[in-house]
């Protein structure tokens, strides 16, 4: 079979996402050729890989206009509305879906092995007010005897560069199929949804709404933007996926965490660190910064440091000059050295880190730790969160670099939650709430180019006590800020200060520059019912009153809340209902 | 005078090749314009032939040939008639259309074995001769059976002096008959100072150099202690023959120097040269010894008693009485410095007779006064002969092949990794990949050719693989290669599997009534095409005008536009609008 497949590709950040070059890779040995239109730029580097693999025969770049449905008009014109009759087959498809999740070898024998099939997808769209039944176009195969035909050819070449997307879809999507069935041709679908139940959704689009009758039809096709659409049920979908195809979720948790927020539930469940099949090689420059404020605590540092089996650089900061002299003599017992830098009482553990830059940048690898004591609070609150952090982030140092050297598209490990804030009520979304307003600054004055309110979470995810591991790149932006003592304010440190925010910026940084992150599981194991307790204590759930006003985040937004709402929902209902009453009359 | 020359094999091996492209050298240097038609060989042999002609400053001719010689002369094939014949008949056409496009005066055969030049001057009317090296006995004995043809198209026959020519007045009428004696200019060497005496055989190890005969003769010579040594390649199975005997008889000091390019170089002055050939047509080597000084014992062919007849030169035995021959090399070693003493005298002779002009006088004189072009019969009917468009018949019988060569990695395509197949009209062909082969080339025969479809498919997933570059033209599914060696490469990537399936079809090309036929189905496309291009010209021309159209409608709703700002933002409409805009009811 000679086949041909046009596959249209647009990633908004410039990237190859892992799940398009797995796709390419499980569909190239069914086809003859392929030609990857992009309407967004590619790394060069990602180009030479794609052509390396042979997962390509030809890339092809275009301005975005027109979305799919021109692309693949230009495709055909590249390849030439002629020589394309010369093919058995001509398939377009784009990256707008995950799979294949099965083999697709038995899928293309059982339609092009059918006269009475000639075109064929993944699902059908039924006739509705809006629209007539279509198969959708996420994956259309067409066979010789409707390339050749005149309506065929006359479709395509008339395609417009259309700007609104509902254009596509009423003049494109929904026709192709009508133009080749009104001329006599017929099409069949994998799952055929014209007799599905669809009562129960909004629209009997099975592709968005319904995953679950995607995976029990086997569609080896799922939709990208149902993942996001479905959160509810998504962890199970996946959990099938895991279990029934060969399918490798991390593509989708891995894309999911790029193109959308990093931290929804569904992702959480899969962001645990792992055990990887390769060791960590010890090729990498790797540094690790400690922060010394209590000497007294230097030694246990040492002592864990003792388990990682790779080389390191250790630098080590503190705040004062006289510490200096008892640091080197505690390294010299250890038979340890270090570059010992005084940075003075300033930003807490992160300043000091931050003023490595020039020494940092040059490392592929860095881990930075602090002698983490609480002060404020109990002992045991300062004594079980270091030695938690320990466990979960020194400890398993080995296997979190073997991470990062496996996982490319890593770029910073957390610690899981200590046990002190699950025991006890400390994160509140109303306290977490206040630090928004600085985080937003920041983000703004790092430049960075996803868009996020951190004003719209609820809570955030981050390494509580700033113990990390990560990759220079993924945190450039909060060394290129270039941070100065006047930035920081004094001790005692307030509540809502620039190092909480930057407490809790870390990983959304390192997803502005396509990096995923990771957490270490507490080694600790606590019932759930812990948090059950926790998160249900009714004295803590109340509604803030209104002489709260901060919390709306302003006058305005209070009035917003208490007084234009209303007005608009009445406004709402006096339209309906005078509709209702017109339409019957 | 502007001469043709047939050569016998096209290279630069064989003692007639040398001889004639002397006598080439020779005619050129006297001034005359010399043409040399000859049998193209492959391309390494071919390149040295073509640079040494042209170093003579002689034209060459490389024809495409399947068989060279007479059909019945060793090395013949007699199993392709048709191939054959067809051959035969393009490469006379092809000599006729150089004789008339070079006006040549005379053709001349430098073979028995050859007689296209024959036919091709009988046509064209113009003078032939012929000159013959070799005994009608042995493997040449089939051209007693083509003396009549021989005798009656060719004005002149030139054959070795001596022997042969004595053999050949059996055959040919006297005065149609020559002598000329094989030339060959030999490269002196300065001979090695030997301290021993030794016998040296010069020439290829096979049976009918007869090597054997002096290994059996050396075996009862005493004493013992005397070396013998072979200059030369040897034919595996007769030189395991030798040493079979070798290690019978248990002969201590035979060495083999194997080929050399100059072998008198590894003769020396002490050395006692030894010829046991059953047959020879003359026995170049017999004078290159003698030239050289050496004592030369030989057996008694013809064509060494031919030169003993011409040049006096050696002694003979009679061939397979290895006891004369011990009692030969017994009486030159006892008295070695007498024998030497009457080689020495001889190669002063021989350096003063043994020249071109002398060697050729006959010729050279027939040249001077060349008879008149006696009428051939043929030419009554030459007209049957001038079909000039044979390559289509050609390409008819001719055998090709399909070549498909194999790379890994980066290494390039080479010969020594290939696998071939026969071509036919229509086809499937299973390639095996060897492992880890990551492209591999297919060559469909190797001359212009036209295919309806080519398809590579895996035959793990029954997906068409798409050649990555090729020499011809594609047309879809169809090939066209307009030129010599067509080539399609593809990449092979691992997930194809290692096993191939090459499904072609060719296009009908003889077949003039068939729907399929080339001519009609490229034509049919060619008028498709036209149709489309007249749509597109004439859409060419709609564009053109719709943006001009485009563009003057545009000037005109900038002007429209500027002219409604001009009245917006005017006094008197603001104001207007103000007034008008205060005593609406409705905002």
């Amino acid at each position: 079979m000679k086949r041909l497949l046009l596959y249209v590709h647009f990633n908004k950040f410039n990237q190859l996402s892992s799940h398009v070059e797995y796709q390419l890779s499980q569909l190239r040995p069914l086809f003859s050729k392929v030609v990857f239109i992009s309407n967004s730029t590619l790394m060069n580097l990602d180009e030479v890989r794609l052509h390396q693999h042979y997962l390509v025969d030809d890339v092809l770049y275009r301005e975005n206009v027109g979305f799919d449905f021109a692309a693949w008009r230009d495709g055909m014109s590249y390849v030439g509305f002629e020589e394309l009759k010369h093919y058995d087959s001509v398939t377009l498809m784009n990256d707008t879906c995950f799979g294949p999740l099965w083999d697709m070898t038995d899928i293309f024998k059982r339609f092009e092995n059918d006269d009475a099939v000639d075109f064929w997808g993944m699902t059908n769209f039924r006739a509705t007010k809006q629209f007539k039944e279509h198969v959708q176009s996420y994956y259309l195969s067409f066979s010789q005897r409707v390339v050749q035909s005149e309506v065929f050819q006359d479709f395509w070449i008339k395609v417009q560069n259309f700007t609104n997307v509902q254009d596509v879809i009423d003049h494109y999507e929904t026709r192709i199929t009508t133009n080749l069935t009104d001329a006599g041709f017929n099409y069949q679908t994998v799952f055929n949804t014209l007799n599905e139940d669809a009562s129960h959704m909004l629209h009997p689009d099975f592709s968005y709404y319904n995953p679950t009758s995607i995976l029990t039809h086997r569609v080896p096709f799922i939709k990208v933007k149902t993942i996001d659409a479905n959160q509810h049920i998504i962890p199970y979908i996946l959990q099938d996926i895991s279990h029934t195809t060969n399918y490798p979720v991390e593509l989708i948790v891995s894309h999911m965490s790029k193109i959308n927020y990093p931290d929804f539930k569904y992702l959480l469940a899969h962001k645990y660190i792992s055990l990887v099949q390769q060791v960590y090689s010890g090729q990498k420059k790797v540094a690790v910064h400690l922060h010394v404020f209590y000497v007294d605590l230097l030694q246990e540092f040492l002592t864990a440091f003792e388990c990682f089996g790779f080389a390191y650089d250790l630098f080590i900061t503190t705040d004062r000059q006289e510490n200096v002299v008892n640091i080197e003599e505690i390294l010299a017992v250890n038979g340890k050295t270090a570059q010992i830098i005084v940075t003075g009482n300033v930003g807490r553990d992160v300043f000091p880190m931050l003023q490595l830059k020039e020494r940092l940048q040059h490392y592929d690898y860095i881990g930075h730790f602090h002698t983490k004591k609480s002060k404020e609070a109990d002992f045991w609150a300062g004594e079980s969160w270091r030695k938690e952090l320990i466990a979960m982030l020194i400890t398993p140092a080995n296997t979190i670099l073997a991470n990062f050297e496996q996982k490319e598209d890593l770029g910073i490990v957390i610690a899981d939650i200590p046990t002190f804030f699950r025991y006890n009520k400390i994160v509140d979304a109303w306290n977490e709430h206040q630090m928004a307003p600085t985080m937003n600054a920041l983000w703004q004055k790092m430049g960075m180019t996803k868009a996020i309110d951190f004003g719209a979470l609820h809570t955030f995810v981050m390494s509580y006590g700033t113990f990390v591991w990560f990759k220079y790149e993924a945190l450039k932006p909060l060394f290129d800020l270039n941070l100065t003592a006047q930035d920081i304010p004094e001790e005692p440190l307030p509540q809502n200060s620039i190092l909480h925010a930057i407490e809790r910026l870390l990983i959304y940084i390192a997803w502005n520059e396509q990096y995923d992150f990771r957490i270490s599981q507490n080694p600790i194991a606590l019932t759930p019912f812990i948090d059950n307790k926790l998160l249900n204590e009714r004295n803590n759930v109340y509604l803030k009153n209104v002489g709260e006003l901060n919390q709306f985040g302003s006058i305005k937004g209070a009035l917003k809340y208490m007084i234009i709402g209303p007005l608009k929902a009445a406004r709402y209902i006096i339209k309906r209902c005078i509709a209702k009453v017109r339409s019957k009359s | 005078m502007k001469i043709l020359f047939i050569s016998p094999t096209g290279t630069l091996d064989n003692g007639a090749e040398i001889s004639t492209i002397n006598l080439m050298n020779f005619l050129s240097q006297q001034g005359h314009t010399v043409h040399n038609v000859f049998p193209k060989q492959d391309n390494i042999v071919y390149d040295n032939y073509a640079r040494k002609m042209a170093e003579l400053n002689v034209t060459s001719h490389p024809l495409h040939f399947f068989q060279w010689w007479w059909s019945e002369a060793p090395g013949g094939n007699t199993d392709y008639p048709d191939i054959t014949n067809i051959f035969y008949y393009k490469n006379i056409v092809d000599i006729r259309l150089i004789i008339r496009e070079n006006a040549i005066d005379l053709v001349i055969s430098n073979t028995v074995n050859v007689f296209q030049g024959a036919v091709a001057a009988a046509c064209e009317g113009v003078r032939h001769f012929h000159f013959i090296h070799e005994f009608p006995l042995g493997e040449f004995e089939y051209y007693t059976s083509k003396i009549p043809f021989i005798n009656e198209f060719s004005d002149k026959i030139f054959a070795v002096e001596g022997q042969l020519y004595t053999k050949l007045l059996d055959f040919f009428p006297k005065e149609k008959l020559a002598t000329f004696v094989p030339y060959s200019k030999i490269e002196r060497s300065n001979t090695n100072v030997g301290e021993k005496v030794r016998l040296v055989s010069v020439g290829r190890i096979t049976p009918n150099k007869n090597q054997l005969e002096l290994l059996k003769a050396y075996s009862r010579l005493q004493p013992k202690d005397i070396d013998l040594v072979f200059i030369g390649g040897w034919d595996e199975d007769y030189k395991q023959l030798c040493d079979d005997f070798i290690l019978n008889n248990q002969l201590a000091n035979v060495s083999f120097l194997g080929y050399q390019n100059n072998p008198w170089q590894f003769v020396q002055t002490t050395d006692i040269c030894v010829f046991n050939s059953h047959i020879e047509t003359f026995g170049l080597v017999l004078v290159e010894a003698a030239l050289n000084g050496n004592i030369v014992i030989m057996s008694n062919n013809l064509g060494y008693q031919s030169v003993q007849s011409i040049f006096n030169v050696g002694i003979d035995y009679q061939l397979g009485n290895i006891d004369e021959l011990v009692d030969k090399i017994k009486a030159v070693y006892t008295r070695f410095e007498h024998y030497k003493q009457v080689a020495l005298e001889t190669k002063d002779k021989l350096e003063v007779f043994y020249t071109l002009e002398n060697a050729y006088k006959e010729f050279v004189a027939e040249l001077s006064m060349l008879p008149a072009c006696r009428p051939k019969p043929i030419q009554s009917v030459e007209g049957l002969l001038s079909l000039q468009n044979v390559d289509t018949l050609v390409g008819q019988f001719e055998e090709k092949h399909i070549t498909v060569y194999f790379s890994c990695g980066e290494e390039p395509f080479s010969q020594d990794n290939i696998m071939q197949y026969s071509l036919e009209k229509k086809g499937n062909v299973k390639i095996n990949l060897p492992e880890s082969c990551t492209k591999i080339r297919i060559d469909l025969s190797e001359q212009p050719s036209f295919y309806e479809k080519v398809r590579l498919s895996s035959c793990l997933s029954g997906v068409t693989v798409l050649p990555v570059s090729t020499n011809g033209i594609a047309l879809g599914d169809a090939f066209i290669f307009p030129n010599n060696d067509p080539q399609l490469v593809y990449n092979i990537p691992h997930f194809f599997g290692n096993e191939f399936e090459l499904k072609y079809q060719c296009y009908e090309m003889n077949d003039i009534y068939s729907n399929d036929h080339i001519a009609k189905t490229l034509s049919q496309e060619l008028q498709q095409s036209k149709k489309k291009l007249k749509e597109l010209e004439s859409l060419r021309i709609q564009h053109y005008h719709q943006k001009r159209l485009i563009e003057k409608q545009q000037k005109e709703m900038d002007a429209i536009k500027h002219q409604y700002h001009l009245v917006v933002n005017s006094r008197r409409w603001k104001l207007v609008t103000k007034i008008i805009n205060f005593f609406r009811r409705k905002k």
